[in-house]
Formats: structure tokens, sequence, C-alpha cells
């Protein structure tokens, strides 16, 4: 299990769209947002951005409604590709997604995220740690620290005072 | 087509509601790069001499740059140019907001809209196709509003919109263009697509853009960011807090204005420096491509204004909506930013009017009889909070008196008002106080498009004591006019040149990597020598100085206003400093002799032929 997740973490994301313009470079050698397996969504009224892609599901829905068997879980990164070679473009995937993270790319062919094979240009293009390539163990502790972090301000524990933090 | 532009210019005709797509005039983009430069090429040949800015022949030009939407680091930066309804004279006002660069995956470099619908109109520009759209149902609306009302009619949250609000729909002279939450905020650009009952542009692009030599970009790029990004000091404070910190040093330096400019120094600016922002601070935000990401997000969590959620303040807005009113609390300036973004008026002219206001109230020249009963004292956030929304609309013959700017207002008001009224050409000054840096004050008086700190900045060679000239540093005395006009001189070019290629003034002023960048989006072999890229930079000053004389600008219009020469600075560390009217007038007359003008400002033949300007250009100048 020597594979590395790749952590959305739109609580950082500036919105400055880097990530999408790295992926639909790797992928086409131009500059543009069309064949980019990565997408950010900018509330600009309120500051919020949602960066969205594949979460490389397991079991993964287009796997599974692929009906001939073009999508296999590549053994080195883990993560969810399509093999161009049996795909026949009918974009059963497409409707399977929940996450709407395939979509078709402007050759028109169904497109999706292959984390680059294990080196993921969109990473290294995030300036703000919104984007990261973790090992599995250490998925989740950023998210556990920020909460604990926010309790800790509410509790003051410093202060030693209880405020009354209950669960909800 | 040469990397680094799309090859498209779209005509639009709001009165016969046509559309023209031409090619890009290639020497054109050569000889003045993308941006302000080509806009000021296209400017000049199409906008007749002497038409009233407000009117239906005046045009508006959204002109992209080569190296927006590559992944040349902070550099989405894009212009709207257009004749200012303030000055009178040119306007090009940049913004980071994401039009731009969808601008150019929809296939244009540029637009350049001119007449006027006959109802209010939004264009919408989808991948290469243009099309008008009502905008009834949108006039009134407020920035926010309006741009989530047409994404959701248009059903496309990718949309990417660029709209005016209130005070753009009623001619209020410094109303900006809203793009995407960033704002294209001087000289009234914002009443110029009001004028024209053009409420928005909406744009959505799929394609893409490539450069011309991609392998020696990403060299570049790669450089950039190492060097100009993350191990720059000066680019760390953007990082770290955004421009907000300027702050710090020019209240320091004596050089934040305070109090209508009567001062340099604020003693609560603490209530509103970087440090109280980034204690309301909920979220950093960025441009596109953009990774120093200096917007803060802040929200007010207690008090008067609570609640309140803005993308801001930025340095100059915490200056002159800040010290320059005598407001040193952070709830009200952000109350009065969010007010002003989303009602569409520019935060550096608003308070230089809001500003010349109170100052006027306390010396008694205007009562509570003119002010319709407000108490305008300085620092009172709630008379302004209440004349801040009476503005954008006109409600009163008051705020209708305010919102057609310092200038036009001291005019109509008299009673010795003018005397008390900081702008220069009509543009209210920005917040460095040239009191404090006296080339400051002529970078302000010679500034193409009015008092504005953005063609040269003269004041950090001047508060630091160094200058590189080439390679080898000279000495610099701050308070005196030597070795000053050189500076601008040669500051005017690398930004002329630099926001032409569209990057950010937050970054990079290496000339020699911004040259190197240049080359490698566009591929014009001049580049690769860094003195060519300067020279285009100074082949854009002057292409705008012969527009600015051709519309009647000469030396006598490069003036600072009086209090700047006349009133000394009554606190801090520059308490009893003016700016001699001697040392301004020997730094002018260098600066003229510096850039080959004559005594009256203009761009002499021999100038013009040196910097290359192309032969289409001298019939303005009468040659």
């Amino acid at each position: 299990m020597a594979y590395k997740i790749l952590v959305f973490d739109s609580g950082k994301c500036t919105g400055c769209e880097r990530c999408v313009l790295a992926c639909n470079y790797v992928k086409t050698n131009v500059y543009g947002t069309r064949d980019s397996r990565i997408r950010v969504f900018a509330w600009r009224d309120t500051g919020d951005f949602i960066t969205t892609g594949c979460y490389h599901c397991d079991p993964a829905p287009c796997m599974e409604a692929c009906g001939v068997d073009a999508i296999y879980r590549d053994p080195k990164t883990n993560a969810v590709v399509i093999d161009y070679r049996k795909c026949i473009n009918c974009k059963a995937c497409v409707y399977a997604c929940p996450y709407g993270a395939i979509t078709l790319g402007s050759e028109g062919k169904v497109i999706k995220c292959d984390l680059c094979g294990g080196d993921p240009a969109c990473v290294k293009a995030c300036n703000y740690g919104a984007l990261r390539f973790e090992p599995p163990e250490r998925v989740g502790l950023d998210f556990a620290f920020q909460y604990a972090a926010m309790v800790k301000v509410k509790a003051d524990i410093s202060k030693r005072v209880w405020s009354g933090i209950r669960p909800a | 087509m040469p990397g680094g532009y799309v090859g498209k210019v779209a005509f639009i005709d709001l009165t016969k509601k046509k559309v023209s797509v031409q090619p890009l005039n290639m020497e054109w983009a050569r000889l003045y790069i993308g941006g302000k430069g080509v806009a000021a090429r296209y400017l000049l040949e199409y906008l007749p001499p002497g038409v009233d800015p407000l009117s239906p022949e005046n045009l508006f030009i959204v002109m992209t740059c080569p190296a927006n939407g590559t992944f040349a680091p902070a550099s989405p930066k894009y212009p709207v140019v257009t004749k200012s309804p303030l000055t009178g004279f040119w306007l090009d006002s940049h913004s980071g907001g994401a039009v731009g660069v969808e601008l150019r995956y929809a296939g244009f470099d540029g637009i350049i809209v001119s007449g006027k619908a006959e109802e209010p109109t939004y264009i919408y520009i989808n991948d290469g196709t243009i099309e008008f759209r009502s905008a009834k149902h949108l006039w009134g609306l407020k920035v926010s509003e309006a741009r989530k009302a047409i994404k959701e009619e248009l059903g496309d949250p990718q949309v990417k919109v660029m709209t005016i609000g209130p005070a753009g729909e009623r001619l209020v002279r410094y109303a900006i263009v809203d793009s995407e939450g960033r704002q294209h905020g001087r000289g009234g650009a914002g009443a110029v697509m009001g004028s024209k009952n053009l409420k928005a542009i909406a744009v959505r692009g799929t394609g893409s853009v490539s450069v011309a030599l991609p392998s020696e970009f990403e060299r570049i790029v790669k450089e950039m960011e190492e060097k100009d990004i993350f191990r720059n000091p000066e680019a760390e404070f953007g990082i770290k807090w955004g421009s907000i910190s300027l702050g710090w040093f020019t209240n320091e330096a004596g050089a934040l204005p305070t109090l209508n400019f009567q001062t340099g120094h604020f003693d609560m600016y603490n209530g509103i420096d970087a440090l109280a922002v980034a204690k309301v601070r909920v979220k950093r935000a960025a441009c596109k491509q953009c990774p120093i990401g200096c917007h803060n997000w802040i929200f007010i969590p207690s008090g008067k204004y609570a609640g309140t959620l803005t993308e801001g303040p930025e340095y100059e807005t915490s200056s002159l909506l800040g010290s320059n009113i005598g407001i040193g609390d952070i709830g009200a300036l952000g109350k009065l930013n969010y007010l002003a973004d989303e009602l569409g008026l520019d935060t550096i002219s608003l308070g230089g009017v809001l500003g010349w206001a109170s100052e006027l109230y306390e010396r008694g020249i205007i009562t509570q009889e003119d002010t319709g009963g407000l108490d305008l004292r300085f620092g009172n956030d709630d008379a302004y909070v209440i004349l801040v929304e009476a503005i954008a609309y006109r409600k009163t013959p008051f705020t209708d008196l305010l919102a057609e700017g310092t200038r036009r207002a001291c005019e109509r008001l008299g009673r010795g008002s003018c005397r008390y009224a900081v702008h220069v050409k009509g543009l209210e000054l920005p917040a460095y106080d040239p009191r404090a840096a006296p080339a400051m004050g002529l970078s302000y008086a010679v500034a193409d498009r009015g008092g504005d700190h953005l063609r040269s900045w003269p004041i950090g060679p001047e508060v630091l004591g160094r200058y590189w000239l080439g390679a080898k540093p000279i000495p610099i005395e701050r308070f005196s006019p030597e070795n000053k006009a050189i500076i601008v001189v040669q500051q005017e070019h690398q930004y002329a040149a630099k926001f032409a290629l569209g990057v950010c003034d937050f970054c990079c002023w290496d000339n020699e990597r911004l040259s190197l960048l240049a080359w490698a989006v566009t591929g014009f072999e001049e580049f690769k020598d860094v003195r060519n890229f300067e020279l285009a930079g100074e082949r854009i000053v002057n292409l705008i100085r012969v527009f600015n004389v051709r519309e009647g600008m000469s030396s006598k219009d490069d003036v600072l206003p009086p209090r700047i020469h006349e009133d000394p600075h009554t606190s801090g560390p520059t308490k009893g400093r003016v700016l001699p009217r001697e040392w301004f007038e020997k730094m002018k007359k260098e600066y003229y002799e510096l850039r080959g003008w004559d005594e009256q400002g203009r761009p002499t033949k021999e100038t013009l032929k040196r910097v290359g300007v192309d032969e289409g250009v001298f019939k303005f100048m009468g040659w």
C-alpha cells in the first residue's frame, strides 16, 4: 500500500485555478479550462471556493457502470483510469459518477483524472495547501487538527474555562 | 498566429446592435505588446477627438494582455480603457477579475463597445458568438445580485460576469466596473458603461491559449516563482498580509493621507492596519493564476457592523476610507468597503470626496442645511454609511453634487472650496502623500490618467534611500528634488510595459525576467534584449501622451493641488513639511527633458521617432 491519496482541502482554496491550468496543460499542452480534470467553483460574493475532481472511489460507480470494462484500477497508483483501447465513448461513466468528475474533453472523448501516473501536476501548482498528495496514514489528520483547534478556541482551554461545548 | 495572441477583436455597436469581428492589428501588437498599449492605439484611431465621455460616441474597450490565461504567475490583469468621465483624458483601469482570461478563452483579444443601447442591455459572449440580451430586470441590482442573476439566467456557474452597480447606472463619475469580485476602480469606467445602457458583459469560453515558446516559458515561469515570489521579501508581505501591510510603512513615513490630506500620520491607524484586518480575516483569496493570493476576506464578528462579510480592505481603501475620513475602526471600514463595492463606487475617489466634504463641514463652509441634516464630522461613520448609499443613488441635491467628484463639485459649489479639493486632473489622489515623498508628487502630476500611484512608485526608493540605475546604485536624498525625475521615468517604462504584458504590480520587479517572459509568450525576438522591453514601455507612455495632448492636455494640467504646496503636515514624522513649488517645478522640468517633451509637455517629433511609434500616430499631432 505505497500509494498516495489526492486530498481536496477547499477551506484553503483561494480560487486561483492554477491547478486547472496545470492539469489542462499537462494533458493538452495548451492553457485553458476545458480539458482540466479538476474544477474550481467560485462564489465571489462570499469568498467560497470549492475544488472538485475524482476521488478514485472504491468500489467505483464508473467502473461498475462501464459495460465494456474499459475502466480499471491502476495497481501502481490506485487511481481509477480509462483504457482508451476499450472505451466506446458511451458516457455511462459520466452519468454514474456522483461527483461529476468525468467529463467530455475538447476531442470529444470522456476524460477523467489519472493522478498523472503518481505525480499530479495540480498538486505541484497549488501554493496554498488546498490540494495535497498524502500517504494514507496522514489523510484526515489536518482536518481533525483544524477541528481540534476550533474547539480549543471555543473552550479556551488555555484559561481553563470550560464554556460548555456539548455534543450536538 | 504567434503565441500570446488570440488574433481577434470584436467591434460591438450598441446603437445598431451590430457586431463586427476583425483581426487584431499585429503591427500594433508587436509595438505596444497588448493590454493598455494596444488599447491606446485603438482608442486613438477610433475615438473622434473631443467627445463627451458620457456620450454614445465614447468607446468602452476591454483589452486583454498576452500573458493572461497562461501559467505566468500573477498575470491575469487586464484593463478597461475609455475616456474618463472624471478627468476627460485617458483612462485605463486594471483588475485581476476572471473576465479577461475568460474572454481570451472565448476567442477574443479584446472588445470595443460603442454607441448606446435603447434599453438596458447586457452582452453575452459565448465561445466566439456575441449576443445582446435585455437587462431590464437587472437594472438597479447591486453588483453581486446582478452577477448571480446573470449566472442563473444563463444556467452556467462558470460564466464570468463584468457588471456595474447602481452608481454606474446613475452615472456617478467615479463608478467602478466589477469583474468577478475585483474592481476596475479608478476614473469612472462604470459611468461610461452606464451611459451606454450597458449593465454587464457576461463571458464564457471553453477554448484555450498557448505561448510561442513553451519550454522557454516554463523555465522563466519557474524562475519567476522562485525569485520574484517565494524568496522575495516584498512579495512575502503580499502573501502574508495583502496590500494592507503597506500602511505600516506609510504611516511610519508620514505618507498616510489623514483627515483629507491635512496630515500624514494617523494616531488610530492600529484600528485598521494589517493586524486589525488579520484578526477578523476569515479567508485568503487570489486572482486567477496567482500564487500570491493577496485578497483578505473579513467578517466583522461584533459591534455596530456585526455580520459584515466583505473582501478587503486593500491598503488604498484603508487609507482613503479610513484615516482620510478619520475612521479608525475595522467594523466601520469594512462596512464602507462593502457598500462601495456593492453599489459600485471607487473607494479611493469616494474617500477623497467624503474627506473633502467633511473638511468643508468642520470649517463651516457647508452646514447641515447643505448636507440634508447629516453631521459630517470626521470619523462619524453613521453619517458616512448613509451618505455612501445616497451618493450611489444620487438621492439628494447634496449627494448629487458629491457624485460628480471633487473637481466638478467644488467648481459648482464655489465658496472657496476648491482650496481643499485634493485631486490631479480631477482624479482624487491615492494614499501616498507627496509631502512625505516629493517624487510621488511628480508621479501624480504626470501620470497618464490623473492623480494615480500605479504609473510609478518612487516612494519606495525615496524612503529606502537607494535606487539602482542599471547595475549601480545612485544615492537618493529623500527630501530633495535631485535625481527624482529619472526614477519616475524609468518606473513609468517598467509599469507601462509590465501592465501591457498583463503582470500585476504586486509582483515581479525585475525587468530582465519580465522581458524574457514577454519574449517567451509572444515570440517576438526583440524582447530577448531588456532595452527593447523598456523601450516598448516608453513607446506606450508616449503614445498615451499623444492621446492626452490631442484631448487638450498640456503642462498646465500637470500640477498638484494647492494643499500639497501650501499646507504643512500638522503632526507625525513629517510635521511642518510641504512640497515646495520650486522643487516640483524643477522635477517637472527635468522630467520633460528626460522624456524628450517640449515645455508644454508635448512629445516632439524626434522623440516619437526615437521610441518608434508607428507612422499612423503622427497625424494626431498634426504632422
